[in-house]
């Protein structure tokens, strides 16, 4: 009696044209030198190929990042860990904690600013692999926290594993606020979040007799609030009881995106 | 319904009033009216408890619906998106009694429980949303008629309200409940003289409301919420109604009703530094005031008689609305949360004007009605916020932005009594909008339930005593609602660029419902009926959600988004059997 049935309705003929945007993903690490990757806004429904593609890329940007003291204008490198693989990386200017570091981007017509703030990274009380209770061979990363009741904090969490992932990735759930634990020992557990949301993703616990290396970054409000409206739109896309039409929260003034400073600490936990 | 000229008698919505009444006789004999269907089953029974002294009505309704929301889960689990599972059922249960202690008083005791379950279960993720909404009432309503021209109706009511929201994941769960909590009563007196009435009275309404009672655990830790939000209130509402015939032809119907409303404590109000942090509370103890508000509901529609068949009606109506209905998710279901109005919140209000023209034609086998009406809203609500993130203590208050609206039209209505074809066509032709200084920049936007045409069909034929048919054609504009107008990319995913909020339509609504009855025997005391119905004969894919699929492969340099389309309950054929005696 029940019958499946979708369909696709035709909206895309009258969706208005849009401004170009500049796109920024860009982060300085604690003691870490700066990435920042370029790239423009697009028509929702418009497919993108490799002629297309580079269109999207802002390749002939000046980015700059001043600390205050020391001003340095980023090169721009292939680099094939990254999509796009093209990124505009400092070698000079490195992060430190407590201090504050602002973007300036010009591309062509236009004009972008941003500033973040790299905050003290937080030590864990401990960190393990934990199996599931159903199984042998999977499980999570579980890990202790003591949060300072003193300090407004938020944190952001990631993992590699060795040999098998080129870079970090964000955990399944990966934004803390510790408006919910303040001054509280607080207990957290990790799974793998997907490289991309794009891809079908399954796999959410880590393998038995994997390396895995944890960073647990601390971040400025502005850059946690980024990333939570981020991770509420990508996990629940498709989700009629959370989708609600998620503005992203950018700290980009003239353009789109993130600027991001992280005071990060990192560990390494072998699945046994 | 009444949609234009809401008497005074009625308050504390800007919307339109249903009346519904049960019988108000004791059965002179035992009654079963049954049906049994492959959607659901009923089950009404009305018996004597006292001849001529007392009754009881009980009746109770389950379905079975689960299967129907499947579609859903299915697509989207074939999709390899969010959903892998879903379920979806619901009961309702009624209990009257009526008393007759004598003949100038009558008495009745009514009560009312109904629940709904809904559930989306995506196993890869282990993800389990769960929501339940519940409703439960009692009234006692006692009339008292002093005599041909006097009666006093005398109301006291409790309901309450349950909505819980649930996810959960692996070792972390997330609950929301959200209660409202209505105490009412309401003394009226009614006079009748000649063909005039006066009604006079007053209705007084204690609301305990808790928009957002939040729990969240993680392994062996539970988050902490703080205090949860929770509301107290007070409504006095004295009105008065009368009902004036000033001649044949012309008649008047004048009320106001006054409100004094007011928030009581135990109740926190939050001064915010510049990074939102607490930086004072004001705490107001139990019964203490925090806000109140006044406000006065003129109400008067005129009537004129052209001639022995026809009609002017003019009307102006002026509501308030305590209560706001907080919608905090992009679909049409029952997670709307709700807030009354505090502090920093003030109530709704409306204003409308209509004027109607009614017409009894071919000896009054048919009515004919056009009816023209402008509205105008103040004090609307939006949620500025998505779901997840109303859980913070105060955040809902905080995350509602303000606004004005206004609606107009013009309804007709063809309603054809008597005969073996009856039935009526309706056509309305409206627009509804809406402005909030946060949205868009202030401009002018179409409300989420603007429905430029609204079409209804409904024929009702009895072919004989023993066949009867029945049609339902719907038709409405889609409702309006926001779609991404670009994309960008961050850290290898997609995210959505919206603007123009409202600015696009879902595909229009339609769809044609037949039923066809056959009385398999009939005599004085019993009915015997068997009936085939088809929902959604064409099999109309009507949308409930719209999301956007993303697919592809960024590292070969492919990408496509497609809109897919949700709909619910797709063609449905059942057979029920019912027994009345």
């Amino acid at each position: 009696m029940v019958i499946l049935f979708f369909c696709t309705p035709e909206l895309e003929d009258d969706i208005p044209e849009i401004k170009r945007q500049v796109v920024v993903d860009g982060w300085i690490e604690d003691n870490g030198y700066v990435y920042v990757i370029l790239t423009y806004n697009s028509p929702y429904f418009g497919k993108l190929d490799s002629a297309s593609f580079r269109n999207l890329v802002a390749t002939r940007a000046k980015v700059s990042v001043s600390d205050g003291k020391e001003t340095e204008i980023l090169t721009l490198t292939r680099d094939t860990n990254y999509f796009p693989p093209y990124v505009y990386r400092g070698n000079s200017l490195k992060g430190k904690a407590g201090s504050t570091y602002k973007l300036l981007i010009e591309d062509e017509q236009d004009t972008l600013f941003a500033v973040t703030t790299i905050p003290q990274s937080v030590s864990l009380d401990s960190i393990w692999f934990e199996k599931n209770a159903d199984s042998d061979s999977l499980g999570l990363i579980k890990g202790v926290l003591t949060d300072d009741e003193n300090t407004k904090n938020y944190f952001k969490s990631f993992y590699r594993i060795k040999n098998k992932n080129k870079k970090f990735i964000p955990t399944l759930i990966s934004d803390y606020d510790d408006f919910y634990f303040n001054g509280q020992k607080f207990t957290f557990s990790l799974r793998k979040g997907p490289d991309s949301y794009i891809k079908p993703f399954e796999d959410i616990y880590f393998k038995k007799n994997d390396t895995i290396l944890v960073k647990i970054s601390s971040l400025d409000k502005a850059s946690y609030d980024f990333w939570i409206t981020y991770q509420n739109e990508v996990m629940n896309s498709g989700n009629p009881f959370a989708a609600n039409h998620n503005q992203i929260k950018s700290n980009i003034r003239g353009g789109l995106g993130i600027w991001c400073g992280y005071g990060s600490r990192y560990y390494s936990v072998i699945a046994k | 319904m009444i949609k234009s000229g809401i008497p005074s008698y009625y308050g504390g919505r800007l919307s339109s009033v249903i009346e519904v009444e049960t019988s108000k006789n004791i059965p002179d004999r035992f009654h079963l009216k049954s049906n049994v269907g492959l959607l659901l089953s009923d089950i009404a029974i009305q018996s004597p408890l006292i001849e001529n002294k007392a009754s009881i009505l009980i009746s109770a309704r389950r379905s079975y619906l689960g299967g129907i929301v499947k579609p859903v889960s299915r697509f989207l689990t074939k999709e390899k998106s969010v959903f892998n599972n879903s379920e979806y059922s619901f009961y309702d249960l009624n209990a009257n009694l009526i008393i007759v202690p004598s003949v100038n008083n009558r008495i009745f005791i009514s009560s009312y429980v109904g629940n709904d379950d809904f559930s989306l279960f995506k196993s890869s993720f282990d993800l389990d949303n769960q929501i339940s909404w519940s409703n439960t009432a009692m009234s006692t309503k006692w009339l008292h008629h002093f005599n041909n021209g006097y009666i006093m109706k005398t109301v006291a009511y409790y309901s309450k309200n349950n909505l819980n929201v649930y996810m959960g994941q692996n070792d972390f769960f997330f609950n929301m409940a959200s209660k409202l909590n209505d105490l009412s009563f309401c003394n009226e007196h009614t006079f009748i003289l000649k063909s005039n009435l006066i009604k006079i009275g007053v209705q007084l309404q204690n609301l305990f409301i808790s928009p957002n009672k939040s729990k969240a655990q993680l392994s062996s830790f539970r988050a902490d919420f703080g205090t949860p939000n929770e509301f107290n209130t007070y409504t006095i509402s004295p009105f008065l109604h009368t009902e004036l015939n000033f001649s044949e032809k012309f008649g008047l119907i004048a009320g106001v009703r006054e409100n004094s409303y007011y928030q009581v404590g135990p109740y926190d109000v939050f001064i915010r530094g510049q990074n939102q942090e607490i930086t004072d509370t004001m705490h107001f103890s139990k019964g203490k005031k925090v806000a109140d508000y006044h406000a006065l509901e003129p109400r008067l529609s005129l009537r004129y008689l052209l001639d022995s068949s026809s009609s002017i009606k003019i009307s102006y109506t002026n509501n308030v609305q305590f209560l706001h209905q907080v919608n905090v998710t992009a679909v049409s279901f029952p997670t709307d949360f709700w807030m009354p109005a505090s502090h920093n919140l003030p109530p709704q209000k409306g204003k409308q004007y209509s004027i109607g023209y009614f017409k009894t034609l071919a000896k009054k086998d048919y009515d004919f009605s056009a009816e023209l009406f402008f509205k105008t809203f103040n004090n609307l609500t939006e949620f500025n916020g998505g779901l997840l993130s109303s859980t913070k203590k105060a955040t809902m208050e905080e995350n509602i932005i303000k606004g004005d609206g206004e609606a107009y039209g013009i309804e007709f209505l063809i309603k054809k009594n008597i005969g073996k074809v009856s039935g009526w066509i309706s056509y309305t032709l409206s627009k509804s909008t809406r402005k909030f200084a946060e949205i868009d920049e202030g401009s002018s936007f179409p409300a989420k339930y603007d429905r430029t045409h609204d079409f209804s069909i409904i024929i009702q034929y009895n072919l004989n005593e023993k066949w009867k048919a029945a049609l339902l054609f719907i038709y409405a504009s889609g409702s309006a609602f926001t779609v991404p107008t670009g994309r960008y990319l961050i850290n290898g995913n997609i995210l959505n660029q919206y603007s123009g909020y409202n600015s696009f339509r879902m595909p229009d609504y339609h769809r044609m419902d037949i039923s066809v009855t056959y009385s398999l025997k009939k005599t004085t005391s019993s009915e015997h009926n068997i009936q085939l119905s088809l929902y959604n004969v064409y099999n109309r894919k009507n949308p409930y959600y719209i999301y956007y699929n993303v697919s592809g492969d960024l590292d070969k340099y492919k990408l496509r988004v497609t809109p897919k389309l949700v709909s619910l309950f797709p063609f449905l054929p059942s057979i029920s059997y019912e027994l009345r005696f």
